[in-house]
């Protein structure tokens, strides 16, 4: 564990809950002092895969993610009213900066703010896997254009790594709906990005 | 698309996945009817529900994370080339290994060129990547052999953790493989030196686990050495082997982010049906790795190939890989053989061990490198090749010839060596006797080797201070290498780096580092020898391999009290001997079973013996019990067998036995100087002249530098008459020490012999001033003048006479040199009486009486003739 991150995390979900609210008010500034902190989430998440060794153990995504959420809002704290639309805060959030990251990456010309996340030409998986984020970002405004729904689920889900239940009650929707969405969308955007070849993985 | 349309195309979708696979195409026919639009849409959407993994399937900050995680396991190379590191200026990027990057750098203190490897900055605070880096550290470190790249520290600097091993230049396996196969030559070659490498690891205790071609390193020099001991294992004895996770590298494989394509694959593709059936794992998955990789190398395809992970894995441990021959006919039908062996899938078929299958390989090469009846195992295509190659090569020497065929076969000419005293780096005067003991050990393990001409300690502790060009004074020593370095200690630990030079090329050949817990100096001092002996490539006998490898199991306590003891038994004083006993015996009573510890008491009593200072009936059965101890505890030690060859002689007057035990020490350190000129002694008692003569060059060969061995072969050629070339010996000694008392005694008596009076006389005289007896001298020098020659010996022998005399009321004189005086005096009933006292005590230098012209005036009396029979003497 951490010990570093342990100790930051209280101050840091009051900060972080309360620029949420910000941004989600409008004000794109919050959204510059929100950046470093997803950063550093991100950036403490890999090191958690890191440490396994490169043939390592299976990874609890999952777990792992939500671990992200609970140092970064403290969730308890939040009305139950409210949580369907921070969840909802968060997955944008979360789609907006991972995006930005993404496409500088991918790109590497807006890479000065993560400089020593400089990418590694050899590293080609990783361009891949920044440009796919990417793609399906873009991909995602066009299925909010034709089912705004189930571009929900899908940013509630992958962007913002929440699970089906969660998802269900940030759109006040069944479980089941979830799933089925979730499925349609899916294979909708792997469509999307592979046109041609959609059957290869 | 419109709502309406969308939705329809949502209904069918959801529909037609309720419906099996096979009824799918007729269910969506029938529903979509005329509309090849929504049959199409909906057709091309489940497309995706077959696709097992996309970046969709984990939440984007876990797919970023894993790719950040990829790059900072690979990091920037940019950042670190030019900085100092500790004391290694970074140079740089050169490769990537499992762990991250590793750079060229340059070690500042040393000089010299090194590899480092740096835990990534990301991974420092983890721990069980930082054990996983130490474990490689550590396993390697563990290990000194020439054929595996070698592990200099492991360090942290400023939260940096990096390892500092050999740099090598060439290339790995995997791309030479990869540019084509291997002829059998090279094949041999380097397997031969994993199989070495890998024995080293497995008597260590230490399972590779990874043996594969981008683990095994060909040096641009054309050896091989096995890389990363990443995953390596230590066997602990009672302890079930945990074996590597076979599910956890399927999900390293489909692992995009951490993984690069190939690299989990190429892992398996080397694995043992054990590794592949997570079973317990042993030395032997190791062979078997070994026989994937030869069996790569000699067709360029691997063994077990699959689509997928489980296939391969299914492969290794059901299937037989497609026979060698028929991918390429040109690999012996021998090799085929030995490489189906190492892959045989049960354990007890495989080879047992990693030297077993060494020998087969070796038998192999030396068959093809042995002439006529190595071309029956190479196939007619290579033939054909071999002969025109020859037709090409038809002027050039045969020797040129094979090296175009084969390849160079590696040789640089190295034949003779000489060990420079290491230099003391401890900062510590007294650990002095800790370097000089390196160095001696380290010396007399080279003596094994019959081959190389070692230079004797003694001769390679003059070196330097000639003080003249070390290639110079190498050159007119004859020798083509020199080894040097420097011993530090701190703690437990003890560093030794050597450097071995080519004196005819002037160049570094090698340099190692070699850092260990004091414990295992004993294993260490080996190594360095047999590092040393691997570089130059010298012919080894099977024994002496066996010698060369093996090491006294001294505990360390009381082989550093040995080594104290040598220390002071070097410096050949009084109180330097006695010190020297009181360290041999605290060395005995701290292990009762050390052999070196044994021989050094021997050591000490033959000089008490032999010079008489102590009574010979005392001295000696010591002796000849210290080192019988010695050779029963440690059958190889060549210096108890020349201890004891010294008590046959000396006192047992047991000349066949004398002569058996000198063999013996020859024949396992046939390098060493003292056990020839030991054996000369015994020669020219038994009148062996000429053999005597032999031996005593020979030591002198050894030791070209060393006085005392120069004014010994004097004295063989005196006891031969030989007085010429005793003469050119004894002023040779004098050449490199003028003040040497015994090359003076050497020519007084050659003089004598050749009736020279005036040189006798100036020589008799340099004699007492170098002596410091000036009251004698003048005597000398006034009778000389007054009544000449013959009255001035007269003088001189009776004053001696006397000197003893009086001395032998306070301490042991030996009697023999009373009548040795008595003789030269003809005082022959007192010279008999001495001398039968002599006889009876059996004093040392008895044996030469025969032959010792100062008992001339005795010959004629037949109780000479009758003590001389009694000796024994032949």
């Amino acid at each position: 564990m951490d010990s570093t991150g342990e100790q930051a995390a209280p101050v840091q979900q009051h900060d972080v809950t309360r620029l949420l609210r910000a941004w989600g008010g409008g004000d794109e500034q919050a959204l510059e002092q929100l950046m470093p902190l997803v950063y550093r989430e991100l950036h403490r998440l890999a090191h958690r895969y890191m440490a396994r060794e490169p043939m390592g153990q299976t990874l609890q995504t999952t777990a792992l993610v939500n671990e992200v959420y609970l140092r970064l809002i403290d969730v308890k704290k939040i009305d139950w009213q409210d949580r369907a639309h921070f969840y909802a805060l968060c997955a944008r959030l979360m789609r907006r900066i991972l995006v930005d990251f993404a496409r500088s990456r991918s790109y590497q010309k807006r890479g000065a703010g993560v400089a020593h996340l400089q990418l590694d030409e050899a590293m080609a998986m990783s361009a891949m896997i920044g440009s796919e984020i990417v793609a399906i970002d873009d991909a995602l405004r066009r299925l909010a254009a034709l089912d705004p729904r189930k571009s929900q689920v899908i940013e509630l889900r992958f962007f913002g790594g929440l699970t089906v239940e969660e998802t269900a009650a940030a759109l006040k929707i069944s479980p089941e709906t979830v799933m089925r969405d979730w499925r349609l969308a899916r294979s909708w955007l792997i469509r999307e990005l592979n046109p041609e070849a959609a059957h290869e993985t | 698309m419109k709502p309406e349309e969308w939705k329809r195309v949502e209904e069918l979708y959801h529909s037609a996945l309720e419906v099996s696979n096979s009824e799918r195409d007729f269910f969506l026919e029938r529903a979509c009817g005329e509309d090849r639009g929504l049959l199409e849409e909906v057709k091309s959407l489940l497309q995706g529900e077959a696709t097992p993994h996309s970046v969709l399937d984990a939440p984007a900050v876990s797919a970023l994370a894993k790719a950040i995680a990829a790059v900072e396991l690979q990091p920037d190379t940019s950042g670190l080339e030019g900085r100092t590191v500790s004391h290694y200026r970074i140079l740089k990027a050169i490769g990537r290994g499992g762990m991250g990057v590793v750079y060229q750098a340059e070690d500042l203190k040393l000089r010299r060129s090194v590899a480092l490897k740096f835990l990534p900055e990301s991974l420092a605070g983890d721990q069980q990547a930082l054990k996983r880096f130490e474990r490689e550290a550590q396993a390697a470190s563990a290990l000194n052999h020439p054929n595996i790249c070698t592990v200099y520290e492991i360090d942290e600097v400023e939260g940096i953790h990096f390892i500092a091993i050999e740099f090598l230049e060439g290339e790995t396996l995997r791309e030479r493989i990869a540019r084509r196969p291997l002829p059998t030559e090279e094949v041999l070659r380097y397997a031969i030196e994993i199989c070495d490498g890998l024995e080293t690891a497995h008597t260590a205790g230490i399972i590779h686990r990874d043996i594969k071609p981008a683990n095994i390193f060909l040096t641009s020099r054309g050896s091989a050495k096995i890389l990363d001991f990443g995953v390596a294992k230590r066997i602990t004895p009672g302890m079930a082997q945990e074996p590597i996770d076979v599910s956890q590298l399927l999900t390293a494989t489909i692992d995009p982010a951490l993984t690069r394509s190939g690299t989990a694959v190429g892992t398996i593709a080397y694995m043992s049906p054990e590794q592949a059936g997570e079973r317990e794992l042993g030395t032997l998955t190791d062979i078997f790795s070994l026989g994937a990789v030869l069996y790569e190398s000699t067709t360029g395809r691997l063994p077990f190939t699959g689509e997928r992970v489980a296939e391969v894995l299914d492969a290794i441990q059901k299937r037989s890989p497609v026979p060698i021959e028929t991918l390429n006919p040109r690999v012996p039908a021998e090799l085929i053989r030995i490489i189906g062996k190492a892959m045989q899938k049960p354990c007890p078929a495989r080879y047992q061990s990693a030297s077993e299958m060494k020998a087969d390989l070796e038998t192999l090469r030396e068959r093809l490198q042995g002439g006529n009846r190595a071309w029956k195992l190479w196939s007619i295509p290579l033939l054909v090749l071999v002969l025109l190659a020859g037709i090409f090569l038809a002027s050039l020497r045969v020797p040129r010839f094979r090296e175009a065929v084969f390849g160079r076969s590696g040789g640089n000419d190295i034949k003779s060596i000489a060990v420079l005293p290491l230099d003391n780096l401890t900062g510590d005067p007294a650990q002095q006797y800790f370097v000089n003991g390196m160095t001696g050990v380290l010396t007399t393990n080279l003596t094994k080797v019959g081959s190389l001409r070692v230079l004797s300690r003694e001769s390679a502790e003059q070196i330097r201070n000639l003080q003249k060009p070390l290639r110079e004074v190498a050159q007119q020593l004859g020798l083509d290498a020199i080894l040097e370095g420097s011993v530090t200690r701190a703690g437990n630990r003890v560093r030794i780096s050597a450097q071995l030079v080519d004196v005819n090329r002037d160049q570094n050949v090698w340099a190692q580092e070699y850092d260990r817990d004091l414990q295992d100096v004993l294993q260490l001092q080996s190594e360095v020898a047999w590092d040393v002996v691997k570089q130059i490539q010298v012919h080894l006998t099977p024994q002496e391999k066996e010698r060369l490898t093996r090491f006294g199991r001294c505990q360390p306590n009381a082989h550093d009290l040995y080594l104290q003891g040598m220390y002071y038994w070097y410096k050949a004083s009084p109180e330097a001997y006695a010190k020297s006993l009181d360290y041999f015996n605290q060395a005995v009573v701290a292990d009762s079973s050390c052999a070196e510890a044994y021989s050094g008491l021997g050591n000490y009593y033959v000089i008490e013996g032999d010079e008489g200072l102590m009574k010979p009936g005392e001295a000696w059965p010591k002796s000849r019990d210290a080192y019988l101890k010695a050779t029963e505890l440690d059958p190889d030690l060549g210096e108890a067998y020349a201890g004891l060859a010294s008590f046959d002689l000396l006192y047992a007057w047991n000349w066949s036995e004398a002569e058996r035990n000198v063999k013996r020490a020859i024949e396992l350190n046939p390098g060493d100087a003292g056990a020839h000129r030991e054996y000369s002694g015994i020669l020219r008692t038994l009148g062996r002249f000429d053999e005597a003569v032999a031996e005593s060059r020979q030591a002198r060969e050894q030791s070209p530098l060393s006085v005392s061995l120069i004014a010994s072969l004097g004295w063989t050629y005196f006891y031969a008459h030989r007085w010429d070339e005793a003469i050119a010996q004894f002023r040779q000694a004098l050449e490199r020490d003028s003040q040497f008392l015994g090359a003076h005694e050497g020519l007084v008596k050659c003089y004598q012999q050749k009736g020279l009076e005036k040189e006798a006389i100036q020589e008799l005289e340099t004699e007492l001033r170098i002596a410091d007896d000036s009251e004698l001298g003048q005597a000398f020098r006034d009778t000389y003048n007054r009544n000449g020659y013959a009255a001035a010996l007269r003088m001189l022998y009776s004053a001696r006479l006397e000197q003893y005399r009086s001395a032998s009321r306070e301490m042991y004189v030996s009697p023999l040199i009373l009548a040795d005086l008595c003789a030269l005096l003809n005082e022959k009933e007192e010279a008999f009486r001495w001398l039968e006292k002599a006889y009876e005590e059996r004093s040392s230098k008895l044996t030469d009486l025969k032959i010792d012209p100062d008992f001339d005036n005795l010959r004629s009396d037949p109780r000479f003739g009758a003590l001389v029979k009694r000796i024994g003497l032949p």
